[in-house]
Order: structure tokens, then sequence, then C-alpha cells
């Protein structure tokens, strides 16, 4: 693969660049005083009201036709949104995942009366999803997935389990794939996606907590739960082939670099605040801001080339594993500047920040697919896999 | 007009860098012919006006040149000339430039009013050099300079000093210009190709090797630290664009420090991988993967380093009211084409 091909320098055009303002200002007045300790958060920060807020103000589904309640437009506006919302750290949990995966997903391969259902819900702030892909025994290699969904005369019976569900547990739906028909033998066969009520009967959400003490992921367990049988999306046993057509568009977005950004901005707010920075300080602000817009660039360029409607899995994947190696590099060489120079002295605030994001951080290169699994679909764009 | 300029530039240029040509440049066979042959090829006046019997292009459409001549390994300051024809003949001293290689350098202040041009790459190969110095540019000739052979390629760069700056051919203001903005710009670029030369002869190799009784890029831990060396070549490739994405042929400072940081850290972790994978015979005089990582350390080393561009960033934001976040956005982008 030639390297001059796979990412081309792109600008946000001036008409999307033109939201950022308004954005700001809503975030401006939406966040006044909340800590950057919470702000840190980032997209796993939860907050319903906010959430509907900012569905209110058409933020959500920006992307999506406005036949269905979306905004219809391009996918540099949405740049310009996730941006915003993640450089303020403002709490998108609630609906970030039916914004960036299953109204998409449901508006590609799902019935005219699913999309009539959903999306406009999700883009109003009202209806929240989960996506329910791990297992206990099954983590990377989804293919070994065990829950099944059998027909029934009105649909499918499920059964089964499901872990580290982000937001199972105040989700108002669960996107899940799981096995209908064959076995674990015939690897990515035979899965399907189920769109799941989670008020339904035989359905137990346990949140787990996070080494922070959050709660957001959760086991969920399936026990003869009846689906109706519109509760498939797309096509029986093409659940594979569904899911990893969006995953360009989980891996390669502003969240895979940012997720660092307000530690370091309270840094570099505290450090203004000093005497003259040490020049070990200066250095590694200027690494910090260096790294960040090349990758910025990086995702950019993807975001035009999904925005064209093309399948960029191998340059998403390289933007997924470069930032989170950069988001997680950013505590580490904040406790450097703090070494390099005994003032200004960190406020508790900042050393708060700097401790929850070191703890969480291992996860940023968790979520979305494993790094080992990020630099082997890199390996097979560079013909050695 | 776009990379499309590239495949026709390197075709021939491939074809002129064979990897003895290579090997005899660094070790200082004459370099005359090798030089006429290139410039034959017309992209050395691409940035000269068009009114002035140039191709008019700009910085952003001569990275990939800079790019294809990183990555064919040429030892010859081929970027440093196409910008240094260019400001020359901007300037209207178009005629003064001479027919062989111009290297560009900072200039600083040596003994009893000296000028000293450090670690130029090329410095031993160049007619002359383009240095900026106090507020100007001077063009040296090279041969009225004392030389101290360069630390990586001896025979190739070096320390030049010239006993006064009195010995410029030409003078001309400088204005906004700066010599470690625009080494940085095309060192970045020569960096991202000699990377990218780096990947493919890296892959090749792991296909072709056979060990345990298969290729050893079929072997997990192979294939992801090949992916780690494809990223970091990646990244450096986008960055140089970056450092390079100028409308003319000053590139943008911060741009160009930025370019030039990406691409030494990145450079670091491509030599340490191709050669822990090409082992052995990756350390050996004959093969030419010794060739581009040596051309990479040197590059490193020379102005602007990491340290340096890192600094130069840090002091820019910090001494600036806004955020990380708007800085990068608003001042580390690429400037939207016209």
């Amino acid at each position: 693969m030639n390297t001059l091909q796979s990412f081309s320098l792109v600008a946000i055009p001036p008409e999307d660049e033109a939201l950022r303002a308004p954005v700001r200002a809503f975030l401006q007045s939406a966040l006044h005083g909340v800590a950057p300790a919470v702000r840190a958060r980032s997209w796993m920060g939860f907050d319903a009201d906010f959430s509907r807020a900012l569905g209110r103000q058409g933020w959500i589904g920006l992307t999506l036709p406005k036949a269905y309640g979306g905004a219809g437009r391009s996918s540099f506006a949405r740049f310009v949104l996730l941006e915003e919302l993640l450089a303020a750290g403002a709490p998108v949990s609630a609906h970030w995942i039916a914004d960036r995966q299953t109204a998409p997903l449901i508006l590609r391969y799902g019935s005219e009366a699913q999309r009539a259902f959903f999306v406009p819900r999700i883009a109003r702030g009202e209806l929240f999803t989960s996506i329910g892909m791990s297992e206990p025994d099954t983590g990377s290699d989804l293919a070994g997935v065990r829950s099944r969904a059998v027909p029934t005369a009105t649909g499918w019976r499920l059964n089964g389990r499901k872990i580290w569900t982000t937001n199972a547990h105040r989700a108002h739906y669960m996107c899940t794939l799981v096995r209908t028909s064959g076995t674990p033998e015939d690897r990515h066969k035979g899965l399907s996606q189920l769109l799941v009520d989670l008020t339904l009967p035989g359905i137990t959400v346990r949140p787990i907590r996070d080494l922070s003490g959050d709660g957001h992921f959760c086991e969920v367990l399936f026990e003869d739960v009846e689906l109706p049988a519109d509760a498939l999306v797309g096509e029986e046993g093409a659940g594979w082939q569904q899911v990893t057509a969006e995953l360009a568009f989980e891996r390669s977005g502003p969240e895979r670099i940012y997720s660092s950004l307000v530690l370091a901005e309270a840094w570099l707010a505290e450090l203004r605040q000093g005497p003259a920075p040490a020049a070990g300080a200066q250095v590694i602000a200027g690494r910090i801001a260096a790294r960040m817009a090349v990758l910025r660039a990086m995702s950019l360029a993807v975001a035009e080339q999904l925005g064209r409607g093309l399948d960029p899995a191998f340059e998403a994947s390289l933007v997924k594993d470069l930032g989170t190696e950069f988001e997680q590099a950013i505590p580490g060489w904040i406790e450097e500047a703090f070494d390099a120079s005994d003032h200004p002295v960190p406020s508790t605030g900042l050393l708060q920040t700097l401790a929850y994001v070191t703890q969480l951080a291992p996860s940023f290169s968790l979520r979305g697919g494993t790094r080992q699994i990020m630099r082997g679909i890199i390996a097979r764009g560079l013909g050695v896999r | 007009m776009d990379d499309t300029l590239l495949d026709e530039f390197e075709r021939p240029l491939r074809a002129l860098c064979t990897d003895d040509t290579l090997r005899a440049v660094e070790a200082g066979a004459p370099t005359d012919a090798l030089w006429q042959a290139i410039d034959a090829l017309g992209y050395t006046d691409a940035l000269v006006a068009e009114a002035q019997g140039g191709a008019g292009l700009s910085l952003r459409e001569l990275f990939a040149l800079v790019f294809a001549a990183g990555k064919a390994g040429l030892g010859l300051p081929f970027g440093e000339t196409a910008v240094a024809r260019a400001l020359l003949a901007a300037a209207g001293h178009g005629e003064r430039r001479g027919a062989g290689p111009i290297a560009i350098a900072p200039g600083v202040p040596g003994d009893a009013g000296s000028v000293v041009c450090r670690d130029v790459p090329g410095g031993a190969l160049a007619h002359q050099v383009l240095v900026s110095w106090q507020g100007e540019w001077l063009l040296l000739p090279r041969d009225r300079a004392t030389a101290t052979p360069g630390a990586w390629r001896p025979q190739a760069s070096a320390t030049l000093q010239w006993h006064t700056p009195d010995l410029a051919v030409v003078r001309f203001d400088a204005g906004a210009a700066d010599a470690v903005a625009l080494c940085n710009a095309l060192h970045a670029a020569g960096m991202a190709g000699a990377m990218a030369r780096v990947l493919e002869l890296v892959t090749d190799y792991a296909r072709d090797r056979k060990q345990f009784g298969r290729p050893i890029a079929q072997f997990q831990a192979v294939q992801q630290e090949l992916s780690v060396l494809g990223e970091q070549a990646h990244s450096a490739t986008l960055a140089a664009r970056l450092g390079c994405s100028a409308a003319g042929v000053q590139p943008d400072p911060l741009l160009a420090a930025t370019a030039k940081l990406r691409a030494c850290e990145a450079a670091r972790s491509v030599c340490a991988i191709a050669h822990a994978v090409f082992g052995a015979i990756g350390i050996t005089e004959e093969h030419v993967l010794g060739l581009y990582t040596r051309r990479l350390h040197e590059w490193r080393a020379v102005p602007g380093t990491e340290t340096q561009c890192a600094r130069l960033l840090g002091e820019a934001l910090l001494a600036q009211p806004d955020g990380l976040f708007d800085f990068v956005r608003l001042r580390l982008s690429a400037p939207a084409l016209a």
C-alpha cells in the first residue's frame, strides 16, 4: 500500500464549520461550572436531560435524512459537532451509541417500519440504545457468540448472556448480535442483529462498576425472552457483515483522539496561570499539539472518505490505534511536565482529573476493537496477512 | 496538479538511483552526472514562476516530488534546490543560481565573524548553500567554506563555515522567510518518502524470508510490528503533506515544525522495527536498508530537531490565549485549497 494514497489533506467546508459557534455557545451555558474531573468522562458521561436538550437543538442524528427526523447534514458537520462535544467534555453517553451506530444501521438495513419507529425517536434524544456484542466467553472473537434466538410462531425466543454492554441499565433498546442459525463452528455465518426492548420479561440487567466507581457497563441475562418478528434488523444470518460495515464509522471519529483532551486543557490552563513555563513543559505541550494536529487531519481524511460512501477500514483502524495511543500517552506526559518544574503546583481538581484519566486510559484501546485486532486489520492492508 | 506528477518523476528517478549509485554517492563518488540527469528531468524549476521559465508550482505540489526523492534514496538536495531556485528567481537573482545542487540551511554566528551551518544534509555535495542569516538570504559557494564531515554521512553531508558573510555571491532580504521552517517541511517530506521505502523493503522481505517452515510475515508477532511501522509511515506522510501545505513557496513555520516532529518520532520506531525484522542482513554494508535508516537518523539530528520543533510549538501554544483544541484547529490545520 502506497503511503501517499491513504490519507489526503482536507479542510472542513465553511458551511459545516459554521455549526461550531452555535454548538459552542450552547455547551458553554449547559456545562457552566462542571468540574474537569467530571467533564473528563467525555463520551462516557450519561445525562438523559442533556441528550434531550441536544435533540431539541437538532444535534442528534445530524447526518440522518430529514424524512426521519435527522438534519441531512454532511459528515464534516457531524465532525464539527462531535469535536465540540468532546472538547467541552459534554455528557453525551446517553445518545452516543444510537446516534453513531444504531440509527445508521437501521436506516441502512432496517424495514420501513423500523426506520419510522426508531430513527425519529433517536434523533429527538428520547430513545437510547446499547450494543450487545461481547459475552462472557466471547470478546474479540465475536464469531463465538452463543446467545441464541430461535424462531417461534410470533417471532423469536432469545436466551443467552451479554457482558460489558455499555448503558444496558438505562437504555431503552439493545441492538444485539446473536446466533439465529447454525453453530459456533459456522463462525460468522448464522449471526443476526436483533433489536431487544429492554423492558420485556425475562431480561435481567446487572450494572458492573468500573475501577473508578462509575457504573456504565452491564451484564445482561436473557431467559426465554419473547421477541416480535420485527425485532430482526436486516437479513437473518447476515449480522456479521452488517456489524463490520459500520465499524469504520465507529473507529475513526474524533472520540478516538480526544478522550484525554479535557485533562490536557486543564493542565495547560494551570500552566498559563503560573510563572513562565519550564522548557520541559513547553516541549510536552508542543508534542501534544503536534500529535493531535496530525491525528485530527487523519480523522478528517477518513470522514471525507466515509462521506463519499467509501469503506476505509484500513485507514479507520490506523486512526484508532494511533489515536488511542495518543490519548493514553497524555496522562504520562503531563506527569512528566509536573516533574519538570516545581511551579505551578497542580490543583487538587487537576490531580483528580489525571487520576481518573490514568485509570480509565486502558479502556481507550479496548472499546471498539482492541489494539491487537486493529493491528491485525492493518497488517492485512499492508499485504502481510 | 496533484500526485499524478509523482509517477512521471518517480520512474526515471528510481532508474537513476540504483542501489549501487546510492552507495557510490554516499562513498564520495562524483555526482555531477547524476545531478545533470536529474536536473534534465525538468522538475528542479518546478517552483520558479512561469514568467521566469519555471512551472509555477506551490510547495503543496512540490511535496510529492520531495517525497519521491526521499523514497528513491537520492542523496543530493533536490527539494532544497527547487526552493532555492524559486527564491532566487523571485528576488531577481535567477541568473546566479548556477547549474548545480543548492542546499538550504540556517546560519549561526561562528568565531571571528564567520557564518556556520551545522550538519547540512547533502552539504558536501551541494555547489552552493542558501543560508538564512540575520534577516537576509546569502547564497554562499560551498567551495569557499571549511567543511567538517557530517557525523552520519561523512562524504555527503557537512558542517560548513565561511570566514565572512561577504563571501556571498548574492544576498537579499529574507522577509518572513525562515530556513529552519523550509528545512523542516522539506526534510519531513524526504523522511516520509524514505519511510515509505523502508515499509516496502520490510514487507517484501517478511513475505519472502522463511523460518520455521513459513514466511515470517505469517507470524502474528511480526505482523503486529509491521503494522506499527506502517502506521508510523502513513502518519508521517500526512504530517509532511501538512508541513508542505502552503500555497506559495514558504511553509507555515508551525505546520513545518509539526511535520518534522511527527517524522522524527515516526523515524525512531520505523528504523528500530525495520532492523529488527531484517535481522543481521539489514545491518550489512551490502544491504540498502542501512542507507535509508542512516538518512533518517541524520534528518532527525539536523535542525530543527524533534525537541526544537516541540519547543517551538509549545511556546507558540502557550503564548496565545486559546486552548489546545482551538490552537490545533486554527493554527495547525491544512489551509483550504483556493
